[in-house]
């Protein structure tokens, strides 16, 4: 790659245009998000503001502290966890439902503004309905199971409630993208394969996996970043005092709680920076994936 | 030919009864909203006897009650304008550095489109406060575009555009090149409006984030006169004394607007690529 | 390379005329409407934002004088309230230079936690970015929100003057941080008695108030305090 290579003029007028077309964004990422980011970054060597007092300089001694803080890890496998849930459970579904409102049914647009619904609702109102659904003695799942689960507060059971209210929450997300996606395929495929004599489950198959992997990957990747920064799902259903916390706290919640609730924003920010770093690596993997799985046409 | 008639009659019958299953899974929380917002308080909290329905009567009047005492025009007004020109900046901004990331080749490319990813891994909570200061040394606190302003450019909307223009036939564009057009013109003509969908479905989710950031607009707006819906019910309520039917009404008055919003982006999801041909 | 570069212009003027051959008005504006819509919205958007941030910039002050926030009250204490505007007479304040801000619509209790309270998030953005110079609430309460830091240490150099005048009112708190010292940090100073009760009823019960950890205007917040305590000028 180094092997510097004159290029022609077709190339650079290319190259020009493509400039132009990205500076805008990159431009605003570079001032808005940033610049930020490397003051965090900065700040993830110090000790901030104490009372006045300004930043300190201690060199990596927030690092130090927080790999040897099994909180720490303890939040990032919680997090992993909370992703191996939701991501693979909201894609399927969410896959599904929008293969079914592509066809030419009726009410179709009736049923994708119900599953786009639960997205604009007050926070409020999902948290109070999956806070009594998983209620011990009152809920619904208890009365209905003839059970007695402590959904959200045993320990080994909370982190599945809680991915499964991601699940449910990140449908309405994932099918609108889909919709999207599978708007892009140009019907004639479909048309081919029916005079083929090719069932609905084959053509599901054979034509709309891979035309559809690009918005596949897409969602994946996504929703793997947004797993892996989840943060108010926690704060919303889990109270303080409960003694399953611990086993759920996402690694954003984590950060919170020292960079805003106690302001440690230095050991917050170095939280920030060890979390940045795993969902790179995680990403790096994922985009050699794609070269493998994902089809362009 | 009769047994393949029923065939698809069975499909079609399980299919329905698949939607609306998960059709009822997914309304619990609206229809929650509104029962909540016709109960008293008392019902609405209690657990034990815990009430579905309210039980004391239906108190419609609560909209009513709700409307009058919050400033519903105003903030109306406000969020839309926010979510027009955040939709209109990211749109643009998007779609443009889209194009080039899926479709074009430059030095640097894969360096800066790292750039794009890295910005969705960090938790934005860390942006707030720099963001503030900016806001605050322009003099735009408590005005449209600081409300507007870090929505302008959208590392979300250009992976979402940029998948959508590498899905897009290679030979279109060859086409194109021969007839005579440069690459802004193949850009505008060609490859954009055959984006659609996704230039849709990033204006529903851009509007969809900004209708729902509370943070930002409590920030920068401390007046009631220039803030958001969200901001504006969040800051009239106060957070320690929750009335929650008045809270519920006014929630459900503020979602309205937003989902007459999704109604007519998806519209032109379902008229598809195929009758566009060239439009925006 | 002129032959190519001529081309695109061709295809301009090519479409130039298609719209000139398009008869009659109505038809012409709707051919340009189909085709460009999203262009003359996000241009006419632009040019409109532009000309705003630009007006906004140059004639918006950006400074302040003080910026106070009253938490966790229902009274009428914001700007153009009457203490806001007894204040300012009392201080003397030129506001075409430089604004003052009081916000009463802010409420968080630390004592009760406040994960996701965007009011806190809010009190977080303007302590961390230097912006605040004063906020009030319970005793207790401010206490509490003391060991974070985001208060000033009423010890330092700079709030010698104050601590002369009010230094029988301080309210001590422990830091969270252990390497800050185990001695109590004096973070606020007790208003109970003053006219922000008495007079203003901004509170009803025992108040305090403290100083933003990163305020530049401790001569504004010791006017502040004179005028709660009492000099009516």
């Amino acid at each position: 790659m180094n092997e510097k290579r004159k290029m022609t003029a077709k190339e650079k007028n290319e190259a020009r245009w493509a400039y132009a077309f990205v500076a805008p964004t990159i431009l605003g990422l570079i001032i808005l998000n940033f610049y930020p980011a490397i003051n965090t970054l900065y700040q993830s060597f110090c000790k901030t503001g104490d009372f006045g007092k300004g930043n300190i300089f201690v060199g990596p001694a927030n690092y130090k502290t927080a790999f040897a803080d099994p909180e720490i890890w303890q939040s990032l496998i919680n997090t992993i966890k909370y992703a191996i849930i939701e991501v693979p459970l909201g894609v399927v579904i969410a896959l599904v439902l929008a293969v079914f409102l592509n066809r030419k049914l009726k009410g179709t647009s009736v049923f994708r503004t119900i599953f786009f619904l639960p997205m604009v609702c007050a926070p409020a109102a999902v948290a109070m309905v999956w806070k009594w659904l998983y209620n011990q003695q009152f809920g619904l799942f208890n009365n209905l199971f003839h059970s007695n689960i402590a959904w959200i507060s045993d320990p080994k059971i909370a982190w599945i409630s809680v991915g499964v209210i991601g699940v449910w929450s990140i449908i309405g997300y994932n099918m609108v993208l889909f919709i999207s996606g599978l708007q892009e395929i140009p019907g004639d495929y479909y048309e081919a394969a029916e005079i083929d004599g090719a069932t609905g489950i084959r053509q599901f198959f054979d034509i709309t996996v891979p035309l559809l992997s690009p918005t596949t990957f897409f969602i994946v990747q996504t929703r793997v970043i947004g797993a892996l920064t989840i943060f108010d799902l926690m704060f919303m259903v889990m109270d303080k005092t409960n003694n399953a916390l611990p086993k759920v706290q996402s690694a954003v919640y984590v950060f919170y709680k020292y960079s805003f609730d106690q302001g440690n924003k230095g050991y917050g920010a170095a939280i920030v920076m060890i979390l940045v770093i795993f969902i790179m690596l995680v990403t790096a993997v994922m985009q050699r994936a794609e070269k493998k799985f994902v089809f362009y046409n | 030919m009769e047994s393949a008639r029923t065939r698809a009659r069975v499909t079609t019958t399980v299919i329905y009864i698949l939607l609306v299953i998960m059709a009822v899974i997914m309304l619990v929380p609206f229809v929650w909203m509104i029962l909540t917002a016709l109960k008293t308080n008392q019902e609405a909290i209690s657990v034990s006897p815990f009430y579905i329905f309210p039980h004391n009567g239906w108190h419609w009047e609560t909209f009513g009650e709700v409307w009058k005492s919050y400033n519903f025009v105003l903030l109306y007004k406000n969020t839309l304008l926010m979510i027009f020109f955040r939709v209109v900046f990211a749109c643009l901004t998007a779609t443009m550095a889209g194009y080039a990331f899926g479709r074009l080749n430059f030095p640097g490319k894969n360096f800066l489109f790292s750039l794009v990813l890295i910005q969705m891994m960090i938790p934005s909570t860390i942006f707030i406060i720099p963001q503030y200061l900016m806001v605050s040394k322009l003099g735009w606190l408590n005005t449209c575009a600081g409300l507007v302003f870090p929505g302008m450019v959208t590392a979300f909307g250009t992976y979402l555009l940029k998948t959508g223009y590498q899905g897009l036939p290679k030979d279109l564009e060859e086409a194109a090149g021969i007839d005579g057009c440069n690459i802004g013109q193949r850009f505008l003509r060609i490859m954009m409006p055959l984006t659609r969908s996704s230039m849709v479905s990033l204006g529903i989710f851009t509007a969809l984030f900004a209708f729902k950031d509370l943070m930002w607009p409590m920030i920068v707006c401390s007046s009631v006169q220039t803030t958001t819906l969200a901001a504006g019910l969040a800051k009239a309520q106060g957070q320690y004394s929750s009335n929650y039917p008045q809270m519920m009404a006014a929630a459900v008055l503020a979602v309205v607007p937003m989902i007459i919003i999704y109604v007519i982006f998806q519209k032109q999801f379902v008229e598809g690529i195929a009758t566009s041909g060239g439009k925006l | 390379m002129k032959k190519r570069q001529s081309r695109p212009a061709a295809w301009t003027s090519a479409e130039i005329q298609k719209i000139a051959g398009i008869p009659g008005v109505r038809k012409k504006t709707a051919y340009i409407w189909e085709y460009y819509k999203l262009w003359i919205i996000g241009i006419i958007a632009a040019v409109w934002f532009v000309t705003f941030a630009v007006h906004q910039y140059t004639t918006t002050l950006r400074e302040y004088w003080c910026y106070i926030i009253f938490n966790n009250t229902y009274a009428d204490a914001g700007d153009h309230s009457r203490i806001w505007d007894d204040f300012v007479k009392y201080a003397g304040f030129d506001l075409r230079e430089k604004a003052v801000v009081f916000k009463a619509d802010s409420y968080f209790d630390y004592l009760k936690g406040v994960t996701g309270n965007s009011y806190f998030e809010a009190f977080v953005a303007y302590a961390d970015s230097g912006t605040l110079d004063g906020i009030t609430m319970g005793t207790e309460s401010l206490a509490e929100l003391g060991k974070t830091g985001r208060l000033m240490d009423l010890n330092r150099e700079e709030c010698a003057s104050i601590r002369e005048k009010y230094g029988d009112r301080l309210i001590y708190c422990i830091p969270n941080d252990p390497e800050y010292g185990s001695d109590p940090v004096p973070v606020g100073i007790d208003v109970t008695d003053s006219r922000l009760v008495t007079q203003y009823h901004v509170y009803e019960e025992n108040c305090a108030l403290g100083i933003g950890a990163g305020s530049g205007n401790l001569q504004s917040m010791e006017q502040f305090l004179d005028f709660i305590f009492g000099g009516q000028e």
